[in-house]
């Protein structure tokens, strides 16, 4: 009787092993950037006055990124001329004076190939996806976003990204771009992948009408800077460098 | 003659409750623990994956009991474990840090995927990737209560006593492991263990 009712007591035999498994997954922003060292815009016909230059797709940026993003694109100099103006390496003539030696680093416009399509919250110009403006139309929708210091500040919720936008709402759509690769996009177009024209156009004189400040609000042309009618760009050879930001999501 | 009955009742007990049903005895050589840590640190790796094959080996041992019970036989199996009691929901891998900002969640337990695969084939899985869905998820290696299939013929469902130093093609198990978590989890370290259970079938 002892036996069996012990006998229902039998243990089942086992033996066990673990595997623990550690992921790091460590944040990657990667900004792949094809362009040529230096695009020079060499105005010596006056059509190029009257037409602007543009150089088509100078640019190529791919993104790959594991976290969500933001990309923007800010003008520098080195602010020899001024803070917030192109460096002036050489200046031709006769130092007249109306020609103005500082030329407004947002004269400069860029054009995506993409429109932005994380920038909901925008509550200015979002983006550089619109068409180059006709030359007698000036036009705030290209001008390249700048500060007026100089710096890599970001642009706020007034002004122009690439992709994503100011703000960390956490909304799909509204102010950043999803972790992603171009790598991995089919199709003609991607959110991850931008071709950037380039134009700049001096107009006649040389005022430079498609200056704007950040937020597009203000014309910052030469003769509207300088309150004088009679201003126009001093000839000469200018520098400046548009820095591609790709940072996540802030 | 009340110390020999009790000395009997005594040696009953003891067998009793150490003692075996069908088998003599079942065990995975050796049965230490492995960690593996897998890094993603460029996009290659987020977007291709990680595979790391032979993260360990399950060699198992099954012995008849003396008197040999011809019903000894066994089942393998694989349990995920997340640690849920300290609240990581039961889809997800445990959190031990988060990296910045992140893109929004962490990481599934889909997410991992292994592999089981010996010479013989013995598994039904042999050689495919598979995943658990959540922390409740069980994934067969050799399925319980199946027919007995003696070693020695590596053939499906092998599940008869013997032992990796003499059936190694059936009884050993490499495991591999594959990690492909693109774009869309939070950046972090994050911890996932799996358990292998080697049980005599009753």
């Amino acid at each position: 009787m002892i036996a069996g009712v012990f006998g229902t007591a039998n243990a089942q035999l086992i033996d066990e092993k673990d595997v623990t498994v550690t992921m790091d997954l460590q944040p990657v922003l990667q900004l792949d950037m094809t362009t040529a060292n230096q695009l020079e815009f060499v105005f010596d016909d006056i059509n190029e006055y009257y037409a602007g230059i543009t150089n088509y797709a100078a640019t190529i940026l791919k993104v790959s990124s594991t976290v969500s993003w933001d990309l923007y694109a800010v003008g520098r100099s080195s602010g020899s001329t001024a803070d917030g103006f192109w460096d002036q390496q050489i200046d031709y003539g006769s130092d007249n004076t109306n020609a103005i030696n500082q030329l407004p680093l947002s004269l400069l416009e860029l054009r995506q190939s993409q429109p932005n399509s994380g920038a909901g919250v925008a509550t200015g110009i979002s983006d550089y996806s619109a068409a180059f403006s006709p030359n007698r139309s000036p036009s705030a929708g290209n001008s390249l976003f700048t500060n007026p210091d100089g710096s890599i500040t970001p642009p706020t919720a007034d002004d122009k990204y690439i992709g994503g936008h100011a703000g960390t709402s956490g909304v799909a759509g509204d102010d950043f771009m999803p972790g992603g690769s171009y790598m991995t996009q089919t199709g003609t177009t991607s959110d991850y992948y931008y071709a950037m024209d380039y134009r700049i156009l001096p107009g006649l004189p040389a005022i430079f009408p498609n200056a704007y400040s950040a937020d597009g609000l203000t014309a910052q042309d030469i003769v509207t800077t300088t309150n004088d009618a009679g201003n126009y760009a001093e000839p000469g050879v200018y520098t400046m460098y548009v820095q591609y930001v790709l940072l996540e999501d802030q | 003659m009340v110390k020999k009955l009790v000395s009997l009742m005594f040696v009953l007990c003891c067998n009793c409750i150490t003692a075996q049903i069908h088998c003599g005895s079942v065990s995975i050589v050796p049965n230490s623990s492995v960690n593996q840590i897998v890094v993603f640190d460029d996009t290659t790796k987020y977007i291709g994956g990680i595979t790391i094959n032979s993260v360990t080996k399950l060699r198992v041992k099954v012995e008849d009991k003396t008197i040999v019970d011809p019903l000894c036989s066994w089942n393998l199996k694989m349990f995920i474990e997340n640690n849920s009691g300290a609240g990581t929901p039961i889809d997800e891998w445990e959190e031990i840090t988060n990296y910045g900002n992140g893109a929004g969640r962490n990481p599934t337990i889909g997410l991992l995927q292994v592999r089981v695969r010996n010479s013989c084939s013995t598994s039904p899985a042999d050689n495919t990737f598979r995943n658990f869905n959540d922390a409740n998820d069980i994934l067969d290696i050799i399925t319980d209560m199946l027919p007995i299939t003696n070693a020695g013929s590596c053939t499906l469902n092998v599940n008869g006593p013997g032992s990796y130093l003499t059936n190694y093609d059936e009884f050993n198990f490499d495991i591999d492991i594959r990690l492909r978590p693109g774009a869309r989890f939070n950046p972090g370290i994050y911890n996932l263990n799996i358990r292998f259970r080697l049980e005599e079938n009753i």
